[in-house]
């Protein structure tokens, strides 16, 4: 048995067609395979799940971002994967399709240590009204890093520094990278502007006259980047050359940069920060719901969330599990989470898509 | 040094022995056009190793620069060596070339055989239709395949990725067995079969024996094709693993290329070591 | 008669036809179903639009074409037009290069025998094996602001800053799929060059000839079948190459891979994608015309 699961795992079993069916059934002796569509690093605390619950066995299959994951499912994947973890943007368009099963509360008995902001996300974006769809899993926000031997700690936190050729007194000419995507970098840029308004209700919406005020920014600004980056290395690279003053991205990115270069920090904006989390959905065709419930409750337990986001360098929506983590880089202030704006879909992300490529190739 | 001596220099060397005094414009052209193809190839010969032997040096050292130069380190190679999800990618890529090449010679094999040896309605547009995998951008290909395969309900990973590999690599098995083909002298089967071997017999012992250095290189393309994609995979490959989306997210998205460099040298050196050995066995010219 | 078209005959007409059937049945099959099939529903979808739940909605309008060319930007004003034209450019002088720098050495190859040709040949086929991801990635810590090429030019005494030129950008693309693509054309250069007959080449001499005039006159026109091939398998996949900008240009621009798979990785736009697609069959569908009239299949092997 065990020799026929490798072979299929080396064949790329998640991808064939016609054995989906075969990965409940694995195993033997009343062990059940739960399949899981997610991002990197989750398969580092398979043993810790699989060892907390008896009988269940973990199969990650890593996709290529949130889109990816929806295709994926609603093409049918969805009796291949039990569970789903996509942004929580997108897990309203789970719902909709209903491709996300409800999920049952009784099993999840780590969600009352989930942060009270996570706690009423899942209540709210990841509901219907009635049933919740989705459990927030991990988390982090977007905004961005800075040198604090050239920028001292102390500075107004403002986006504007992103858009500043010199900012209280400290020249960044050239010295800022942006997020390489058009979600991110306009959405930071529209904060920049104070367009908070586009943040409230179910999507982000900017008026088409905020929309141009972005597009031109981003225009006349490009001049003063270093570029649209977000790779951890490269972003290093630049620290340590002394390159950089700023960069926009992601928080764990950032994470990873401090471990290498003392005097980066990470900047907590007037704007607030822009929060996105992974929201675990168990598929509405898995023949495994309950196991699957169970491992979404492992990944929000202390110890088993804890490890996760040390792997991961990403911080865990469980207070609880925040508390078991040591890493100085993952701890946050209290607070943080009070002012966040979580990311929601954009209202028209084909022409947000349209004015990124036309920005980047200005 | 005079003029003179120099030119007789140059003479000496394009000329015939023997005439030294006189020499032509032409000759000295010559000289310079031998000497400046020589600079020149060699500098093509440095261009096109320069990046990988500056991969290879960067596999053996702590830095991830070449300057300054840090010490030198396995380092790499171990990191390369534990890292189990780009080994399991290699592997798998490994497995969807092999099933891919393997589905593209059983199906181009007899298809070659047909372009060559038998005249059809539509034969001129079948030889057309077989580049096409050679020559459609990968980016179309993917595209298309995604969409085919969404529209009929193929869900994306193994299958639909040995599909499009197969289809891929079919020319490059097709081509070299039509080129062979053609070349090849039909009075030996003849003779064979007027020696009294069935058409069996022909086939095996006088047919395949000839054309099948021909497969064999064919093989090894379409897998080398298969090996090194990118994009089709991307589109058609769902969330399997392939080595190429694997290096692919290591440098984009930065998971850390430290591997990276030790993974690029072992294939450097398979390719020198295989290729050395094809070069000196046979002439591996006819095949490419 | 020969004893084969003896056996042909005894075979029978009809059964020939099966036996034909037989050996080009499975590959047509697949030709048809994995080429064409798909090129055909490339064209019904670039009509077609895509709902929230990314399902393809049938039916027949322009919108996906309007997009690509007026957008939001305005008529030829789009980032697919940019991208295009662009990508045209990275392709046309790409190829250039690649023809300049093999005509050399792949006549050279041509009169060299024995243990120098083997050596020169090893020396410029193990680039080409070598993966196509891991060659465009040897260029990446050569270029970039703190490239190897930047270091060691700030390292020289009048030169302080960085060089742009050598940072990510366009000249890295160029510069990167050069070298991936100069073995196919020195390949197909070559294979043409070898089929020359060099006693034509005698002759043109002992009429005297310059060497400059045997090249323009003689070697050029003999060669010009290969040249054509090469640049069409030169141009045509570095018009739609996806991983070199993505690690060459790291954002300053966009080719026209990326701006495709950027819409369908991040909208899942299938139906943008297939509209733009076509655009790039054009050029693909012209290499072939070409390929098709220069190049008999039997030479391509």
């Amino acid at each position: 048995m065990v020799h026929r699961r490798q072979f299929i795992k080396a064949a790329g079993a998640t991808g064939v067609t016609g054995m989906a069916g075969l990965s409940g059934c694995m195993g033997g002796g009343g062990s059940t395979t739960v399949s899981i569509l997610t991002w990197t690093g989750y398969d580092a605390v398979n043993d810790q799940v699989e060892e907390a619950l008896d009988g269940v066995e973990l199969e990650i299959s890593i996709a290529d971002g949130s889109a990816n994951m929806f295709s994926t499912v609603n093409a049918g994947g969805g009796e291949q994967y039990d569970i789903v973890i996509p942004n929580n943007e997108y897990v309203p368009r789970f719902i909709d399709a209903d491709l996300a099963a409800p999920v049952d509360m009784d099993i999840m008995t780590n969600f009352d240590a989930l942060y009270p902001t996570f706690q009423s996300a899942a209540e709210g974006q990841f509901s219907d009204g009635e049933d919740v769809y989705g459990m927030p899993v991990q988390f982090g926000w977007y905004a961005y890093g800075y040198d604090s031997s050239k920028l001292p700690e102390d500075h107004e936190h403002s986006y504007d520094v992103l858009f500043s050729e010199e900012y209280e007194g400290v020249d960044l000419t050239g010295a800022i990278t942006l997020y390489d995507g058009y979600y991110k970098s306009i959405m930071a840029t529209g904060l920049a502007l104070g367009y908070t308004d586009a943040f409230e209700g179910d999507t982000v919406s900017f008026t088409e006259e905020q929309l141009t005020t972005i597009e031109e920014t981003l225009i006349d600004f490009k001049p003063n980047l270093l570029g649209f980056v977000h790779d951890e290395e490269t972003l290093t690279q630049d620290y340590q050359n002394g390159n950089i003053v700023a960069s926009f991205a992601n928080r764990s990115t950032h994470v990873g940069i401090m471990n290498d270069v003392d005097s980066v920090e990470f900047s907590q904006p007037k704007e607030e920060e822009l929060t996105w989390f992974e929201g675990a959905v168990v598929t509405a065709g898995s023949s495994n719901k309950e196991a699957a419930f169970q491992v979404l409750n492992e990944y929000i337990s202390p110890e088993t969330g804890a490890a996760l986001s040390e792997n991961r360098n990403i911080m865990n929506t469980s207070q609880d599990a925040m508390d078991n983590i040591e890493a100085e880089a993952l701890q946050i202030e209290p607070g943080v989470l009070d002012g966040m704006i979580p990311f929601k879909p954009a209202e028209k992300d084909d022409q947000w898509i349209e004015m990124f490529e036309r920005i980047k190739n200005a | 040094m005079s003029d003179s001596e120099k030119y007789s220099r140059l003479s000496r060397l394009v000329g015939r022995p023997g005439l030294t005094e006189t020499v032509s414009v032409d000759r000295i052209v010559s000289a310079f056009a031998s000497y400046g193809i020589w600079a020149l190839t060699i500098g093509i010969v440095v261009f096109l190793w320069l990046p990988l032997s500056q991969i290879v040096a960067l596999s053996f050292t702590e830095n991830s620069v070449l300057f300054p130069l840090g010490g030198v380190t396995l380092q790499n190679y171990v990191s390369l060596f534990t890292n189990e999800s780009l080994l399991a990618a290699a592997r798998q890529s490994a497995f969807v070339a092999t099933v891919s090449a393997g589905v593209a010679t059983l199906l181009g094999v007899p298809l070659g055989f047909a372009i060559a040896r038998h005249s059809f309605r539509g034969k001129s547009l079948l030889r057309g239709l077989v580049i096409v995998p050679l020559l459609m951008p990968g980016v179309i290909m993917g595209i298309s395949l995604l969409i085919l395969f969404r529209v009929v309900g193929l869900s994306s990973g193994f299958f639909t990725t040995v599909l499009a590999h197969s289809v891929y690599g079919l020319p490059f098995i097709v081509l070299p067995v039509v080129a062979r083909l053609a070349v090849f002298n039909r009075n030996l089967e003849e003779g064979a079969r007027d020696l009294g071997a069935d058409g069996r017999a022909v086939l095996q012992d006088v047919t395949l024996p000839i054309i099948s250095p021909a497969i064999a290189a064919g093989f090894v393309f379409a897998w080398l094709r298969s090996f090194e994609d990118f994009i089709r995979v991307f589109f058609v490959g769902g969330t399997m693993d392939a080595l190429t989306k694997e290096m692919y997210g290591m440098v984009v998205y930065s998971q850390g290329t430290e591997a990276m460099d030790p993974m690029a040298t072992i294939i450097v050196l398979v390719i020198s070591l295989a290729l050395a050995v094809a070069i000196n066995f046979r002439d591996i010219l006819e095949y490419v | 008669m020969s004893s084969f078209k003896k056996l042909d005959d005894a075979f029978g007409g009809r059964s020939e036809r099966a036996k034909l059937a037989l050996m080009a049945g499975p590959g047509v099959g697949w030709l048809l179903t994995l080429i064409l099939a798909p090129a055909a529903f490339l064209v019904m979808v670039s009509f077609a639009e895509i709902n929230s739940s990314y399902d393809v909605v049938w039916s027949f309008s322009v919108s996906n074409y309007r997009e690509l060319f007026i957008g939001e930007s305005g008529l030829f004003q789009t980032p697919f037009v940019d991208s295009f034209i662009l990508s045209l450019r990275i392709s046309a002088v790409t190829t250039f290069l690649t023809v300049v720098l093999a005509y050399p050495v792949a006549y050279l190859l041509t009169r060299l025998s024995g243990r120098r040709f083997k050596i020169l040949l090893f020396a410029v086929l193990v680039p080409f094996f070598t993966i196509f991801i891991v060659r465009i990635y040897s260029w990446l810590s050569l270029f970039g602001s703190q490239g190897l090429i930047n270091n060691a030019l700030v390292a020289m005494p009048f030169i302080s800053e960085p060089v742009g030129a050598f940072e990510y950008g366009e000249l890295a693309v160029i510069i990167s799929l050069t070298h991936a693509f100069f073995p196919y054309m020195l390949l197909t250069l070559y294979s043409s060059l070898e089929g020359i007959d060099y006693g034509v080449i005698e002759a043109s001499r002992d009429l005297g000839a310059t060497r400059l005039e045997i090249a323009k006159d003689v070697v050029v026109p003999l060669s010009a079948q290969g040249l054509i091939t090469g640049c069409v398998f030169v141009f045509v996949p570095a018009l739609g190459t996806f991983i070199t900008p993505q690690f060459l240009a790291r954002g300053k621009f966009l080719m026209i891979a990326e701006v495709l798979t950027g819409r369908i990785n991040e909208l899942y736009a299938i139906n943008y994608g297939a509209a733009g697609s076509l655009f790039l069959i054009i050029p693909t569908i012209i290499a072939f015309a070409i390929v098709m009239r220069t190049t008999s299949l039997e030479a391509m092997g």
